[in-house]
């Protein structure tokens, strides 16, 4: 860089302050506070051109602006001189066409305070409201331009207040005035600084008269009791033992949140090294503050949980945040406990992870709660389990036992109809043997008797003889009544009518009963088995009619259907007892019943029992598989096949 | 009269020939114990009348009767039995008997009966007389 020499730099220092001093009617001692130096009072002035003078803002605006941001600048000489332009000593804003201002306006805008608190809210709730963008700046001495001057203000200071001032004004000027506004900012600042690090430079004439002239404004520029940038700054100063009281008071609230909760919050460095520690945490661990402070966070942790403080410290150190971590820590005296754990990173002002906080809560009782439950849910399942198990072993056995019941009962019942099938034949056969053996033998004797009769001379031989021929005939009918209840021949020669006529009459001559038969004449012959059968239901059920009923008359029904024979036996006695009855049917009793009922299902055939006061009625009804007279012995086989 | 006794039962046959020992006009020609023999000494003694027993073990004296009846139209059959009388007649007389005893009333009906079938009405009167 080449620097003039002093012949030229006086030259164009002298053509710079004509410059100067047309633009503004007066030549400020601003633009020549380094002669020796014209190329930079040069770049001052353009930068005062362009920031301030051309600056396309209204110059009244601009000028009182200047004077109203010059209050807070330590030297003096800023807010004297552009006083000056405002009442018209040079030009406002080096304006020709500028009207210049009354002291009294500008000593009114020196005494405005710079609107803090309450009032800047009230100036932002305005500007925010107000129609935006304006369509012209504010005049002079308006509620609008004392907003703006005081939204600027904080910008021009940079407070706490200010990006929200930007905004307002961005809103309220739009991004091209708003830039400019700032532009002007600048130069104001860089004015500033500009005389406080020139603390030599001197009010000009005009306005050391001015000033000695008019004592108010005087007092106002000289003796800004308010609005230096020294008073903002001795304001802030005296707010902070409040605001430090304030931060205390918060502190206070918050160490006692933190020793009065129940869980335990310790701080620690990122190193480990524990640095606070809450009663909770005196309480939990077994360890006192005191003991805790300044030891490694290790002094916790189990040996076996080691690895997890580093994978914490890591994910802390990335500044992540850990929740409801569900791990063991260890008391002083060695036992474990279960905690939940939220970690969280601590930070210094400048953002950076300087350690953490952790808070941890004593979840032993909870885990053992839910252990409790898990062991009670286990225990329960494997009861389930088993109980299943012995369900399904006692349902297996059950049903071995069922099937095995059932082919007892099976069993019983096929030998229960061998027994019967047995005790046929062998009353067939007793039958027999008694009529044709013993029955033969007595006739054989009646016919002796008969020609000792014939051949007794004595009377008495002869009488005596004949009664004991009456008695041997007495005996052989006996024995054929015995033999035929045993087994009527007749059943197996002449069919079932025959041999029910032939025991019915039988039964009529020795009781008081009245039977009536009615048997269609359809009615041929049928298998043996279920002639036989229904001879003997017949029989049983007379029996018990004769027996039991006192029934005057029976009726017995014999007929046929397609596939069916059907047999009624119905009697108009006292019907049977209702327990009786109901005994009856679940075969709990009734030995005949039940052979009766035997008989029927082993045929296949349906039984019922009907009784009531009038009497009661048995109905059979046997599948009768063939139609053929001539082939009973296949029709039986067939019958018992069914 | 020459006579056949037909009955398993030696005893009856007995009875029967003592019964009838009280009468001399009738004979009794011989004896047979079943169905088959009966045939054959009927073949053999050409008896004016057979008292066969309805029920002998292997046959059956329904079918004797048929038999007998088909070859010897002229003898008269008289078919002894052990079950009643009212309910056996219809059949015996179906198969070509002419008269039917229940054996219990043996003692009291043989004659009677055989002189009622032989015709021979001095003899009813003489019944039960030695």
């Amino acid at each position: 860089m080449a620097f003039n020499n002093d012949q030229s730099t006086g030259t164009a220092a002298r053509e710079l302050q004509l410059r100067v001093n047309e633009r503004f009617g007066v030549l400020p001692n601003f633009f020549q506070l380094s002669p020796e130096t014209p190329e930079i009072t040069e770049k001052l002035w353009g930068f005062a051109r362009a920031a301030y003078l051309d600056n396309p803002l209204p110059s009244v605006f601009k000028e009182r602006l200047f004077v109203r941001l010059s209050r807070f600048c330590a030297v003096r000489y800023c807010i004297a001189r552009h006083t000056g332009f405002l009442i018209g000593l040079g030009r406002p804003a080096g304006d020709e066409a500028a009207r210049a201002e009354t002291i009294e306006d500008v000593v009114k805008l020196l005494r405005r305070p710079l609107s803090r608190g309450p009032e800047l809210e009230s100036y932002l709730s305005l500007c925010s409201e107000c129609p935006a963008p304006l369509g012209e700046m504010p005049t002079a001495d308006t509620q609008i331009e004392d907003g703006l001057f005081s939204l600027a203000s904080h910008v021009f200071l940079q407070t706490a207040d200010a990006p929200k001032c930007l905004n307002v004004l961005e809103r309220l000027l739009g991004t091209v005035r708003l830039q400019y506004l700032l532009l002007f900012l600048a130069f104001v600042r860089a004015a500033h600084y500009w005389t406080r690090v020139h603390p030599e430079i001197q009010f000009e004439d005009d306005i050391n008269q001015l000033l000695a002239t008019n004592e108010a404004l005087a007092s106002c520029i000289l003796d800004d009791p308010e609005s230096s940038t020294d008073k903002v700054t001795q304001s802030i100063l005296d707010e902070i033992p409040a605001l430090r009281l304030k931060a205390d008071k918060a502190v206070g609230l918050l160490a006692s949140i933190v020793d009065s909760s129940d869980d335990a919050i310790v701080s620690k460095t990122l190193d480990g090294i524990i640095t606070s520690w809450n009663h909770s945490a005196e309480r939990m661990f077994g360890y006192l503050e005191s003991e805790a402070i300044g030891q490694h966070i290790n002094l916790i942790i189990p040996d076996d949980r080691r690895g997890e403080e580093a994978t914490i410290l890591a994910d802390l150190r990335k500044g992540k945040r850990i929740e409801h971590f569900e791990t063991i820590r260890v008391r002083k005296d060695g036992t474990r406990l279960d905690i939940s754990l939220t970690i969280s990173p601590l930070r210094d002002h400048a953002g950076n992870v300087i350690g953490a906080s952790k808070v941890a809560r004593d979840i032993t009782d909870r885990k053992r709660a839910e252990k409790a439950l898990r062991d009670t849910e286990n225990e329960l399942r494997t009861l389930a389990e088993s109980l299943e198990s012995q369900v399904q072993l006692r349902t297996q056995e059950l049903e071995t036992r069922n099937t095995q019941i059932t082919q007892q009962a099976e069993q019983l019942r096929e030998l229960s109809n061998r027994l019967q099938y047995t005790q046929d034949e062998e009353r067939r056969r007793i039958a027999r043997d008694l009529h044709d053996s013993a029955g033969q033998v007595v006739t054989a004797l009646g016919m002796h008797l008969s020609s000792i009769t014939q051949g007794a001379a004595e009377p008495e031989v002869r009488k005596t003889v004949e009664e004991s021929r009456e008695m041997v005939r007495q005996l052989a009918t006996e024995i054929r009544t015995v033999s035929y209840l045993l087994h009527p021949p007749l059943l197996d020669e002449n069919g079932l009518p025959d041999a029910l006529r032939w025991y019915t009459e039988g039964l009529v001559q020795r009781s008081d009963l009245k039977i009536v038969l009615d048997i269609s004449t359809d009615f041929k012959r049928l298998p043996d088995a279920v002639e036989m059968a229904l001879f003997r239901i017949v029989q049983e059920c007379l029996t018990n009619i004769h027996r039991h009923s006192r029934a005057k008359t029976a009726t017995i029904r014999l007929a046929r259907g397609v596939s069916t024979a059907v047999l009624e036996v119905r009697d108009d006695g006292v019907g049977i007892a209702k327990d009786t009855l109901a005994a009856i049917l679940t075969q709990r009793s009734g030995v005949g019943m039940a052979g009766m009922r035997e008989r029927v299902r082993h045929l296949r055939g349906d039984l019922d029992i009907q009784s009531d006061s009038t009497g009661t009625t048995i109905s059979i009804s046997l599948p009768v598989v063939t139609g053929s007279v001539g082939d009973k012995e296949i029709a039986y086989k067939a019958n018992a096949a069914v | 009269m020459q006579i056949l006794i037909v009955d398993d039962n030696e005893m009856v046959r007995r009875g029967v020939k003592l019964l009838l020992s009280s009468w001399p006009a009738y004979v009794v020609c011989g004896e047979a114990s079943n169905g088959k023999e009966a045939v054959a000494k009927t073949q053999q003694l050409q008896p004016n009348l057979i008292l066969l027993d309805i029920s002998m073990p292997g046959s059956n004296g329904f079918e004797i009767a048929v038999a007998i009846r088909r070859e010897f139209p002229a003898v008269k059959i008289i078919i002894l039995s052990q079950h009643d009388k009212l309910r056996l007649l219809p059949r015996a007389l179906e198969a070509g008997a002419d008269a039917c005893i229940d054996k219990n009333s043996l003692s009291t009906e043989l004659l009677t009966t055989i002189h009622s079938v032989v015709g021979n009405a001095d003899a009813l009167g003489t019944e039960d007389v030695p």
